[in-house]
Order: structure tokens, then sequence, then C-alpha cells
């Protein structure tokens, strides 16, 4: 990879687009601005070449055969799991468990620390969460006789993000009890992209009682914020490549080293035991206990390249860009009459991602107009329903940002959206 | 742009004569669309197996309102076994609007809500 360490340089968005094909298609006649990448990012050819190469040059099962090709895939497939690892701060390439991504991992867990939790326990959770860090929580509570206690972190309408942390802090401690065994919250909301302040988190948790364990859900952090899994403070985090310039089909579960040998594997099969006989296994060692099946191997070798890439830009310059759009668009949006931004409004603890709703306009209706436009934008309730129901909406539209975003693009949202507004009240 | 957002659409869009109460309504659906968080409320008033009239309450996008007021407008003066009788196809061809894949849900929740109003109805009866 050559475009590496411009520490000083700004991130330029123009130059980077030219790294990625799809920014060259357009949609019904206009060239296409993407604003999902919430939902799914989009890959550099940097990325695309590593898959093909894999394919074209490599391609073998990892850990099996003794011929070239097995020991190059898996030599690979080690490779990205060492960079990963890196990205993430990690204390080392095992503790990183690759998965599907975000929801195979928590679904993982979930069935991992299934033995940890007896009747009457306690598992603390948000209400923002996303769907998949919550249902697989909610049965596995239902399963144990245990207890799904659900913080209400709706934001207020104008509340800072400072208000915002401290009210987080705040409703966390008060949930805390003897009972609890698990606290698992998202590192950024997919719908207000605000910054959960997870070290504050981690102290007041592991304060009461370091046997708690904390889980992260990395899903929209990753991708935009520096991480570092030596400073956050928690136990388990999982992640989606898709989100983060990687493929479909990869992410993460970052366990921390000294309770691995106490998760269960979630998923059990080939690939991940040390010797079987009729009546018993024994799983291998970490990492590969907890990677049952033939891995995704072209997954892992894109990530790594994603990995990199986004390392080459730089993550805090890869957030500082996203929350200058972010600002940019929150000011043209306070400009429409009857327009709420959901969540805190402030650039300070934030990501690329704004979700707001129109007094009598459906979110639906918006993203169809602004479809016809080149415009993707994301409307409904984005996996995330507690909240929408909390916040009294059937739904939001969201525009998310990344790397190759522009300024210029949203000035023309912002023109499409107005135009939108109009047809529609 | 998309045909369904044409002034004449628009038009049925922002007043749709079918969104009203019907007191003296005697079958009646509330379906939900749970992807986009649709909801509507169908009432009937039926009389010697005929649809009288039809209103609908309820928010939801464009699509979905203004196949519930074609659906409504269709059914009005028609036998239950008729309104029975409306498939998703025959409703497609009624809206004559282009919608994409994603909303051919919003534009069929109408559909369920009226099976189930008129199966409801039925039951009654028996
Ligand atoms: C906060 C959050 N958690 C979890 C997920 C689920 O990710 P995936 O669908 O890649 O498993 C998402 C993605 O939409 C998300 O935004």
């Amino acid at each position: 990879m050559s475009r590496k360490n411009k520490i000083n340089q700004k991130l330029d968005p123009f130059k980077i687009r030219k790294d990625f094909p799809i920014m060259g298609r357009d949609i019904e006649g206009s060239p296409l601005v993407y604003f999902d990448n919430a939902a799914t990012s989009q890959k550099p050819k940097q990325v695309i070449d590593a898959i093909t190469e894999f394919y074209s040059k490599n391609n073998a099962n990892v850990h099996r055969g003794i011929h070239t090709l097995s020991e190059n895939a898996t030599r690979q497939y080690e490779e990205s799991r060492t960079t990963l690892a890196k990205f993430l701060g990690a204390n080392s390439p095992e503790e990183l468990i690759f998965t599907n991504g975000t929801t195979h991992s928590v679904n993982h867990l979930s069935v991992g620390i299934k033995n940890l939790l007896s009747e009457g326990d306690e598992i603390i959770t948000s209400n923002l969460e996303h769907h998949s860090n919550f249902v697989p929580w909610q049965r596995l509570c239902k399963e144990r006789g245990a207890i799904l206690k659900t913080i209400d972190i709706t934001p207020e309408p104008n509340e800072t993000s400072s208000d915002y942390s401290k009210k987080i802090l705040d409703k966390i401690e008060r949930f805390l009890s003897k009972k609890t065994k698990l606290v698992t919250i998202s590192h950024v909301s997919n719908v207000t992209g605000s910054i959960i302040p997870i070290k504050e988190i981690a102290s007041i948790v592991k304060g009461s009682d370091e046997n708690i364990l904390l889980l992260v859900d990395g899903a929209q952090s990753a991708p935009h914020i520096p991480i570092n899994m030596r400073s956050l403070g928690c136990d388990f985090f999982v992640f989606s490549g898709h989100k983060m310039l990687g493929p479909m089909g990869i992410g993460g579960l970052w366990i921390r080293k000294n309770l691995m040998e106490k998760i269960e594997p979630g998923i059990v099969g080939g690939g991940m035991i040390e010797k079987v006989s009729l009546d018993k296994a024994v799983w291998a060692g970490a990492p590969y206990r907890y990677e049952a099946g033939t891995p995704n191997v072209a997954g892992a070798i894109g990530l790594a390249a994603a990995v990199k890439y986004l390392e080459s830009v730089g993550m805090r310059e890869i957030n500082n860009h996203g929350r200058r759009l972010a600002k940019h668009t929150i000011e043209l949006l306070e400009q429409i009459a009857g327009l709420k931004i959901i969540g805190p409004k402030d650039d300070d603890n934030r990501i690329g991602l704004i979700s707001f709703y129109v007094e009598g306009t459906h979110p639906h209706d918006i993203a169809a107009i602004l479809n016809s436009k080149g415009i993707a934008v994301r409307a409904g309730q984005h996996c995330a329903m507690p909240l929408h129901t909390e916040l009294d909406l059937e739904a939001s539209t969201r525009a998310s940002f990344y790397l190759y975003n522009t300024n210029e693009e949203v000035d023309y949202f912002y023109r499409e959206l107005k135009t939108a507004l109009k047809v529609l009240k | 742009m998309d045909s369904l957002y044409r002034e004449e659409m628009m038009e049925i869009y922002k007043d749709p004569k079918h969104k009203k109460e019907l007191p003296n309504a005697n079958a009646y659906s509330e379906e939900e669309n749970p992807l986009c968080g649709d909801t509507i409320k169908l009432r009937l008033k039926i009389k010697n197996g005929k649809i009288q009239s039809a209103a609908f309450e309820g928010s939801s996008c464009a699509v979905s309102t203004i196949s519930t007021e074609k659906v409504l407008g269709y059914v009005e003066g028609k036998s239950i076994e008729e309104a029975k009788n409306l498939t998703q196809e025959k409703l497609l061809d009624l809206l004559d609007i282009d919608i994409s894949m994603s909303r051919v849900r919003c534009a069929t929740l109408v559909l369920t809500a009226l099976k189930n109003a008129l199966e409801s109805f039925e039951e009654g009866n028996e």
C-alpha cells in the first residue's frame, strides 16, 4: 500500500474518491451521493484488489493442507488477524476472533456466556441499541430466568453531548446491582451518531464490581474513531468489516485475554478442537476455539486491506472529517421549519451521522425523492425500534457520511431535501 | 422524478377522501408495517353482502396512502367476494405508479387490512 503517513495533511475527500470505483456511477441519471454509510460503506480498489488477488492466486483452506496454497492462505489469514489486532490496540492477535460481523459476534457471546448467568441475574443494556445487541440478550435472559434491565437514554431535545454523557453515566450507575453480570452498550449510536462515554462507563462498572462484564458494540465506532482495547476498559468489543471499507461477511469479536478460557465457544464443529472422541471434545486454544468451520479468508484479507487504508488516512482525521460534515449539515438542516434532529447537535462527541424527521412527512417518501436525484439515505427505524417507540416516531431519515463525502454533496442534499419537502408538504 | 410524486398523486396523498371516521362501520382491522411503522385502521360498512362505504385512519407514506385511497375507492359498492378477490397484482395495476420493490409492502398493507376486516366480519356473522 502506497498511501502511507500523511499525518499532517488534511483529509482530501476528492483524492480519496478516486480510490472508490463506485463513485463513478450514476443513479437515475444523477451522480451517486452515498449517504448511507452507517448501513454499509463503499469499498476502495485496494480492498477489491486484495480479494481478487486471493481468489486468483492463493485460494485454499487454512490450517489444513501441507501444500503451498494452504500455507499461503493460512499465513495471509493470520497476518490479517495481526493487522486487525494492531488496529484495535489489542494486547495480542489471539484476542481477535474473526466472525461474520457484529450480529454474529453478539450471538456468539450470548451463547458463550450462558453458563455465567443464573436465575435472577441481571444484564444491563440501553434502549438505543441496535436490535443485534438487544434481541440476543432478551432471548438469553428469557432462557436463563435472568432480567434484562434497559436504561432509557433517549436524548432530550436540545441536550448537549456532555449533558447526554452525564445522563448515561448516571443511569448506569443507578442500575448496577449485586446481581449485574453484564453491561452491554453501543460505542456510537446508529441513530444519533453520539459517542457513548465507554471509558467512564467502564470505570463505573468495574468500580462497582470488577467481575461484571462489559460488552461494547463497536459497529459504528470502529469505522470512525480511534479505538484502543488497552485503554477502553471493556471486556468484549464487536464490529463489522463492511461498515469500515471491508467486505461483507467478515467482522470481529475481541475478547480480553484473561477471559478467553471462561467463555464457551458459541459455535462448535470442525477447526476448533484439540481432540474428539465419541463421547467428548476438547476445544483448541484461542482464537481457534471460537472459529468453527471454514473461515472467511478472503474477507479477512479484504478487511486487513481496508484497515490499512483507514490507517493511511488516519482515524482521527476521518472522525474530524465526519464531524465537519455533520456540523455543516446540522447548520443547514436547522434552517428548515418543522425539521427535528434526533440527539445532541454539537460537534463534540459524534461521528458524521444525523437522523431527522419532518413533521407531516414520511421518511420513505423523502428517501424515495432523494433517490431520484442520486442521493442514498436510509429511511426507517434503523433496527432501533425501542428508541423510535420512545421518541414516538414511526421512522426517521438518516444521512451518514464517510471519508469520501464532501461539503458539496451536503449542499446538494440540502437543496434536494428542500425540493422534496415542497412536493410532500 | 418518480411518477409517484407527480402532482395528481400528491393531491390524493395530501387530501385522501377516504381518510375519515365511519361511525356506523361494522367491519374493522388494524395493521402495521413493522419495517417503517406505517399503521392503518380500516373501517367498512357492509350491508347485504356489499361494501357500502370504506374509510381509514392512521399515518403512512405516500405509497401506502395512495394505495389505500385507490383500494377503498375500488371496493366501495363491490360485494365481499369481489373485494376478497383483489390480488396484489390487480392492486399494482390499479395503482399505476412506478414503485420500487422495497415499497411493495407499503402498497399492500391495505390489502392485508381489507382481507382481515372482511374475514373478521364474516366470522362475526357465522
Ligand atoms: C450499532 C450497530 N450495531 C450492530 C449492527 C449490526 O451489524 P451487522 O448487520 O453488520 O451484523 C449495526 C449495523 O447496522 C449497528 O449500527
